[in-house]
């Protein structure tokens, strides 16, 4: 099945950092001086050693119709992030 | 720092930001520190152990660390310190009282984007900060925040919100932007000096609706973990809007031990010494730290406003009531409750 998600490159945008937890991602950004808690269990990390992800290299090894569900909450996520400036977009 | 009260819930590996009261020394003798602070008192923390524990810090991957004392500028190996945190992406937030700005920390702190420099002010005029500050002070303070302004540095002024500068607070406000600085305002508590002026410098109920209504029709005023108690809902995402003791930050103290929060360095409160546990250790596995944790006013539980303030600042309700768990005093909602009923 063919996934919704797209080849796209995210990085964390200037000033933020993150951190794992057993429950997901904390992220802080300075700018706000705010922290986001994000219930994402293991997804969306690690990133790479480049400080990026690939949104379709998230559930590669899921079956095809958990990977569906996966890939929505994924994008529902990132969009999520990149409205609040925590995540933004490699050109 | 914000965030909302079902994700506190979420148990941290390490606190997001920590304060570390950096020394006790001070040039100044505010009358309502919360440190008593003074003279530097033998056995503070050498540069070798500030160092040590910043390492801890970065590998447990705190993500900022705010610095008071005493007058953390005081401190010979400071600015060294600073840089050594830095170098680790550890923030940095600094708060001085203004008025001993070297020309090297000035420098220091220009364009430097991983430092926020809060200069204490508690008052628009000379009458009214030095009452609280020292006679002399205002000028001095004022003089420090002009020397930091225009540095492409993040500054602010605080002031800690008594009767005597209540009135004051549009002025400020005013004063601070003309200064291009923000405002920030803090919460009067009856911690170390401000036991022996809390009656006569606390806020009365009127003023405190009054505060309440002028933070919540003015959301560029910054208020850090202050007044969650009297936040509105509108207001709740721009800062801690509960207690976040134990759960999202704690404070080390000028000789390493470890505390819940800077309002409760009582040695009831304290969960541990950095001379002799790791700060992981402490985090993970104090006694004080468990119990803090589960923290929650029996009275407030069935109060409409719970899931916003959750009880209120327990160190004020501590210094005043000798005990944990009851509501903050100067809650909107217990406050009415309370004089009602004779108590305060």
């Amino acid at each position: 099945m063919r996934g919704i998600l797209t080849d796209m490159i995210y990085r964390l945008a200037k000033g933020v950092q993150v951190r794992k937890e057993d429950w997901g991602l904390l992220f802080y950004s300075q700018a706000e001086s705010k922290i986001y808690f994000v219930k994402s269990g293991d997804r969306l990390h690690p990133l790479s050693s480049d400080g990026t992800f690939q949104s379709d290299s998230i559930c590669c090894n899921e079956a095809d119709a958990a990977r569906i569900s996966s890939e929505h909450s994924v994008k529902n996520l990132i969009t999520y992030l990149m409205e609040r400036d925590i995540l933004v977009n490699e050109p | 720092m914000s965030t909302n009260r079902s994700a506190l819930n979420l148990p941290l590996s390490a606190p997001a930001n920590l304060t570390w009261e950096i020394t006790r020394e001070c040039n100044l003798n505010c009358r309502h520190c919360l440190s008593s602070s003074g003279q530097e008192t033998p056995g503070e923390l050498n540069l070798e152990e500030c160092l040590a524990i910043a390492d801890q810090l970065a590998t447990v991957r705190v993500f900022e660390i705010n610095f008071g004392g005493g007058e953390p500028l005081l401190k010979s190996f400071f600015l060294p310190l600073l840089d050594y945190i830095h170098r680790r992406g550890i923030v940095t937030c600094i708060s001085t009282n203004g008025t001993v700005l070297t020309d090297e920390a000035v420098d220091f702190f220009t364009d430097n984007p991983l430092i926020n420099i809060q200069v204490s002010l508690d008052g628009a005029t000379p009458e009214v900060n030095d009452m609280i500050r020292g006679q002399g002070t205002f000028y001095r303070i004022i003089n420090g925040v002009e020397r930091l302004a225009g540095r492409n540095i993040s500054l602010s002024i605080n002031t800690v919100v008594t009767s005597l500068n209540f009135g004051q607070l549009g002025q400020l406000k005013e004063l601070a932007q003309s200064l291009g600085a923000r405002l920030r305002v803090s919460r009067f508590r009856p911690s170390g000096r401000a036991k022996d002026v809390w009656e006569r410098l606390r806020l009365n109920s009127s003023q405190i609706q009054e505060l309440a209504v002028w933070l919540n029709q003015d959301h560029s005023i910054l208020t850090g973990d202050s007044f969650f108690p009297i936040t509105s809902e509108d207001r709740k995402e721009l800062g801690l809007n509960m207690c976040g003791a134990c759960k999202l930050t704690c404070c080390i103290d000028p000789f390493g031990s470890v505390y819940p929060c800077a309002f409760l360095q009582e040695p009831e409160f304290c969960a541990g010494s950095l001379k002799e546990r790791s700060f992981k250790e402490i985090w993970d596995g104090a006694p004080v730290f468990h119990n803090f944790r589960k923290l929650e006013p029996a009275s407030c539980r069935q109060c409409p406003r719970f899931d916003t303030c959750h009880g209120g600042c327990p160190a004020v309700a501590y210094f005043i009531r000798k005990d944990l768990d009851s509501p903050d005093p100067e809650c909107l909602i217990n406050y009415e409750m309370v004089t009602a009923s004779g108590v305060l």
